[in-house]
């Protein structure tokens, strides 16, 4: 199944007590308690039997992933939490590159942002009019960052409570240590309990996966192999011009997601029927339909997207694109996929 | 070590009708078989037994019956310091029987012309026809792990803190068992071909039976009573996480080991393993795989770690278009590996190429509604390869392997029936056999100390395997997997015999 989403950590705290053990997949996130007592073990959380530990100060969950938190580019946290109305909040999870918490009943939010290599971190984020999250009851609390179209947003028992756009468009930075229930430094404990705790990122393979994810006979699955093990050797042979090719596809890839989804009304409307219907049609092989979506989507709302934007142009014509492409055998092998570009430049008489 | 213990639960092996393999004795498998350093990049023939411009054919380090296991005999034992990997990225592996190329044709050798690309199973179990090794088979090894090892190790691991699942007086038997070869592949049916079938074969393949006893202090071996009871294989299907059983897979992730109450009186596990002369566990060896199960008839899997699916029938080991390997960065310095950026490049690229610049800018378009990136993540589908679904035969189907004296329910003819022949200080031509494991002066162990003792492959290295799934497996941290499985069955409260 091609899961969006990476569940990196799940702790829920039933079991034995002391035994944090990572229930995601890949378990690479055990914790170790910190100033927990067997008696800061509840048996029961936000329902009978389903285990939470009571914080106090000082106290917390230590998780050094045996898999450093990277790819960060979208984000996800989800508590299962309760807090008390003394303390009005603290730290619910302290990643370094990102961290959540509650503060006087208000949801705030701190990211450390990779750019070009290096960390630049912001000041936390607590958007007014935030709904207080209510104290003394169980709630689901988290928060969504989409890393693309710079979207973030707060979630209350399955509700977005807020969201804003707009502010970074950037990965977060790796990481390998988190603490759950306060700061990686101390000093902000959460004041109340937690049963349930679960991070995500964007799953690194999910759109490599859906390419995949259609009808191949043995010549086209030759094919891709024979086009993929080039592909490697030319990453491993020009590692930088590589890099460079992706970030430059990545980042035009961004670009029209961001001006597909914040335009008007219209077009984002118009765009996410057409990537619905893309979607629908890729796994079945079906390539015309999909040269008639794009070509709509070109004659339709190619303006808002802006693909007459330099920076796209520019992107065939750079050096290591062309240095790249010569060293990659022709995908003719694989006649649809290659048909789907041909006919949708017919179809918007399009001259190469 | 309580050999009385060890004894009384030792297990009773129903085999396929067509398996080839049986367990055998490890240490004369790693005399009669070649010892090979690689490194760097280690599915890459040109750095086996030397790097370029070291000539081929390549040389192992150590050629087959030339390698020992104990220090005081002949031979080059086989963690000494000059078989010790030098550096972080290099690794050795033992190799018996030769490779075979994509035609399926022997390969003796890693010659220029080589391909090296599978492991030859046919050349290993021709191997296992010759008297020497032959009279190697229907052997395991046995550990047990006392209270005072069990919590020693528990405080050096990482987390989960397992030492709350042991006290003085638990034990913990694991018997190892080594099959020279292993056979598994995906959909059979719709594929049929030799990239499908050979997805996730090789050479060397360790399964183990654990079961977790508390004594009374006495040492007494009849006053242990089993708690736990784990075996382990390939992943079983699970629908949904109800349907999930406790597991943990090897670091690998080639295997898991599955745990259980020992015979509990209700769950899925009711009444498991059923037992012969009240103690000695019957477990049905899946055909080819070898994996372990307490019950027979066919079992569909989930063989492959979340996000190493094989696709394709094989073509891609990894779930992605991507060349093994490139999925994501651990590099501090790169912001971010090449995840997604074979599809969005075979779609620039090709738009490029069909129509200059315009057709570029399609493939940019192309690639963006396929990412359908920004808040609304769909989940689109499923595309990995099916795993053809374990066999493991009923008793008497095929061979039974079963502790000398004990009488087995059902097993077959007395022609299909063999006995354990592990014994200690066996002696052969001057070397010595046990099956009670002692990882001090049986040097093919890791050892506890985590430094020294074997660390390198139980079976050849092929090529173009990144993950690895078709080179020989490492001796697995069976300890780690047990206890792990025990924790998320703790954790999941799977245990509980609802």
């Amino acid at each position: 199944m091609i899961e969006p989403w990476e569940l990196l950590l799940h702790h829920s705290y039933a079991g034995s007590p002391g035994v944090i053990f990572d229930r995601s997949p890949g378990r690479t996130g055990h914790g170790t308690a910190v100033h927990l007592s067997d008696s800061d073990f509840l048996p029961d959380g936000a329902a009978t039997g389903s285990g939470a530990i009571a914080l106090h100060p000082g106290s917390a969950v230590d998780v050094r992933p045996t898999s450093p938190w990277s790819s960060l580019d979208a984000i996800r946290c989800e508590f299962v939490c309760s807090c008390d109305s003394t303390g009005g909040g603290g730290t619910l999870i302290d990643a370094g590159s990102f961290k959540f918490g509650v503060t006087q009943g208000t949801p705030s939010l701190d990211y450390g942002l990779a750019s070009g290599g290096s960390g630049t971190r912001f000041g936390p984020v607590s958007s007014e009019g935030t709904p207080a999250i209510p104290f003394n009851q169980w709630v689901t609390v988290g928060f969504v960052y989409d890393g693309v179209i710079g979207a973030s947003g707060f979630i209350l028992n399955g509700t977005e409570i807020t969201r804003w756009e707009d502010i970074w468009q950037t990965r977060l930075l790796r990481t390998s240590h988190a603490v759950i229930g306060n700061a990686r430094a101390g000093g902000q404990a959460w004041t109340g309990r937690i049963d349930d705790v679960k991070v995500w990122r964007r799953n690194p393979h999910y759109i490599d996966n859906t390419f995949i994810n259609r009808p191949a006979d043995p010549a086209t699955r030759d094919c891709w192999k024979r086009w993929s093990d080039a592909l490697g050797v030319a990453i491993k042979e020009d590692p930088e011009c590589a890099r460079h090719v992706r970030d430059l596809i990545k980042a035009a890839v961004a670009a029209i997601t961001r001006r597909a989804l914040q335009g008007s009304p219209a077009t984002a409307a118009t765009w996410q029927a057409a990537i619905a219907e893309y979607q629908r049609l890729w796994p079945t092989g079906d390539f015309n339909g999909i040269a008639r979506i794009l070509s709509d989507l070109v004659s339709g709302i190619g303006g808002d997207l802006q693909l007459n934007d330099p920076a796209l142009t520019a992107l065939a014509t750079d050096p290591c694109v062309q240095r790249i492409f010569k060293r990659l055998p022709s995908l003719d092998c694989d006649p649809g996929f290659t048909g789907i570009f041909k006919q949708t430049a017919s179809l918007l008489e399009v001259q190469p | 070590m309580n050999e009385e213990l060890v004894k009384r639960f030792a297990p009773v092996l129903f085999l396929h009708p067509e398996e080839k393999f049986v367990p055998v004795d490890a240490k004369r498998y790693i005399e009669n078989a070649n010892l090979w350093s690689a490194k760097g990049k280690l599915d890459d023939k040109n750095n086996w037994g030397g790097v370029a411009p070291a000539a081929f054919p390549r040389q192992p380090l150590v050629a087959a019956g030339d390698l020992s296991g104990l220090a005081a005999e002949n031979g080059k034992l086989i963690d000494s310091d000059p078989l010790r990997p030098q550096n972080p990225d290099e690794e050795m592996f033992l190799e018996m029987g030769g490779w075979k190329d994509a035609a399926l044709m022997h390969e003796a050798g890693v010659t220029a012309t080589s391909t090296n690309v599978y492991a030859d199973r046919t050349a290993i179990a021709d191997k296992y026809a010759e008297a020497a090794l032959k009279e190697s088979r229907f052997w395991y090894h046995c550990e047990m792990y006392d209270g005072a090892r069990l919590a020693l190790m528990a405080s050096r691991a990482a987390p989960p803190d397992v030492s709350r699942f042991i006290t003085a007086n638990s034990a913990l038997l694991c018997y190892y068992m080594f099959f020279p070869a292993h056979v598994q592949s995906v959909a059979v049916d719709e594929c049929n071909d030799t990239v499908s079938q050979e997805v996730a074969c090789h050479a060397g393949d360790w399964q183990c039976m654990a079961i977790l006893l508390e004594g009374d202090g006495s040492g007494v071996a009849a006053r242990y009573k089993p708690q736990f009871f784990g075996c382990t294989g390939a992943r079983p299907y699970a629908a949904d996480a109800a349907e999930t059983r406790p597991s943990q897979f090897d670091e690998d992730g080639l295997t898991v080991m599955k745990v259980e109450r020992w015979r509990p009186a209700t769950g899925p596990a009711r009444d498991l393993p059923a037992v012969d002369e009240n103690s000695h566990p019957r477990l049905f060896v899946a055909l080819g795989s070898h994996s372990l199960y307490t019950v027979s008839g066919g079992v569909a899997v989930q063989p492959y770690r979340n996000g190493q699916e094989p696709q394709w029938c094989g073509t891609f080991d990894t779930p992605s278009a991507m060349p093994e390997g490139y999925g994501e960065s651990d590099d501090d310095d790169d912001d971010g590996g090449f995840g997604s950026f074979a599809a969005f490049f075979a779609k620039f690229l090709t738009g490029l190429g069909t129509a200059g610049a315009p057709g570029a800018v399609i493939g940019v378009l192309a690639a963006s509604a396929e990412g359908n990136l920004g808040w609304g993540l769909t989940v689109t589908g499923s595309t990995e390869d099916r795993p053809n679904p374990d066999q493991a035969a009923a008793a008497g189907a095929g061979r039974t392997i079963r502790p000398k004296g004990v009488t087995v329910a059902g097993a077959g003819p007395a022609d299909t029936v063999d006995e354990w022949k592990v014994q200690q200080n066996l002696r052969i031509d001057r070397r010595r056999y046990d099956y009670l494991v002692d990882r001090d002066t049986q040097r093919w162990w890791p050892n506890d100390d985590l430094e020294t003792g074997y660390r390198g492959r139980w079976g050849q290295r092929v090529t173009a395997d990144f993950l690895p799934r078709r080179s020989g497996p490492r001796f697995p941290d069976y300890l780690k997997m047990f206890f792990h499985a025990l924790a998320a069955g703790d954790v999941e409260k799977k245990f509980e015999d609802i």
